[in-house]
């Protein structure tokens, strides 16, 4: 085989490892980020709950009012 | 050397080097790399109070005729009433809440505009809470002990008020302590206006 078409073959593979190699590094690069905690405080006030109180006043059935 | 052979050796090297570095990027991420972990969450509060018992009515009757005024009190005590219902439970109000809270009540009336029509007759609207869970007295004890840690009041007769009254200002959450029952008495003239009576009292919630 030419030496040259030897060199532009390795050449090739080289940069095709160059790429997976990027690839990998960029995937994994979740890794080693830093997540910044996040912690929330909701308040839900309900309310306000009513109870109720009824009665009727009758008009007496036999003397004085 | 030719310049032929001289990129030929360029180019294996380069091969090398790439494959190591592809070989180490693999293994690193397989692995894992030193790295800080942290925890994201999110706390919810909530304050959540409901009556469990949101309704007192004592129907339809009036003042013994010959009685200046009729008592009737959610503790089951009847004095010169003619046929009004008799009351044994009060209302009972829990906190569903993730945190203790202050607990507020005010009524839509007082007794000169729930029982008088607004001209004083001399009725009475009185109020008292506790947290027993025992019948005491008269009436069923509908509280939870333990319930209100701080601040139960009033735990004797008191009149009725618009205005926000704390009836615990440390009312807890625990599931077997986190009720309280508020009873209800009124005094009613032989004067009072003839009618339906009707009044809304309310609670609110306040985060300690």
């Amino acid at each position: 085989m030419d030496q040259q078409k030897v060199v532009v073959i390795l050449l090739l593979i080289t940069i095709i490892l160059s790429i997976f190699s990027v690839i990998i590094t960029i995937g994994g690069g979740d890794i080693i980020k830093t997540r910044t905690v996040t912690q929330k405080e909701t308040l839900t006030t309900n309310g306000p709950q009513a109870g109720n109180v009824n009665l009727v006043i009758a008009k007496p059935s036999g003397g004085a009012p | 050397m030719k310049l032929t052979s001289l990129l030929m050796v360029v180019a294996v090297v380069a091969v090398v080097i790439s494959a190591v570095n592809l070989i180490n990027n693999i293994a690193i991420s397989q692995t894992g790399r030193a790295s800080e972990g942290n925890v994201s969450l999110e706390v919810f509060e909530r304050i959540e109070i409901n009556f469990t018992r949101n309704i007192i009515n004592w129907s339809t009757g009036n003042v013994d005729p010959a009685q200046p005024w009729a008592y009737l009190s959610t503790k089951g005590v009847n004095i010169n009433n003619i046929s009004w219902n008799n009351q044994t439970r009060g209302l009972v109000i829990e906190s569903l809440s993730t945190l203790n809270i202050t607990l507020n009540l005010a009524s839509s009336k007082d007794a000169l505009n729930f029982l008088d029509g607004g001209t004083f007759q001399g009725s009475q609207f009185l109020w008292e809470v506790n947290q027993d869970p025992v019948t005491t007295d008269y009436g069923n004890g509908d509280g939870e002990s333990g319930t209100c840690a701080a601040g139960l009041a009033p735990i004797s007769w008191a009149s009725v008020t618009t205005t926000p009254t704390t009836i615990c200002s440390n009312m807890g959450f625990a599931a077997n302590a986190n009720e309280l029952e508020i009873d209800i008495a009124v005094n009613i003239s032989r004067t009072a206006p003839t009618g339906p009576k009707n009044v809304t009292i309310t609670a609110t919630a306040v985060k300690i």
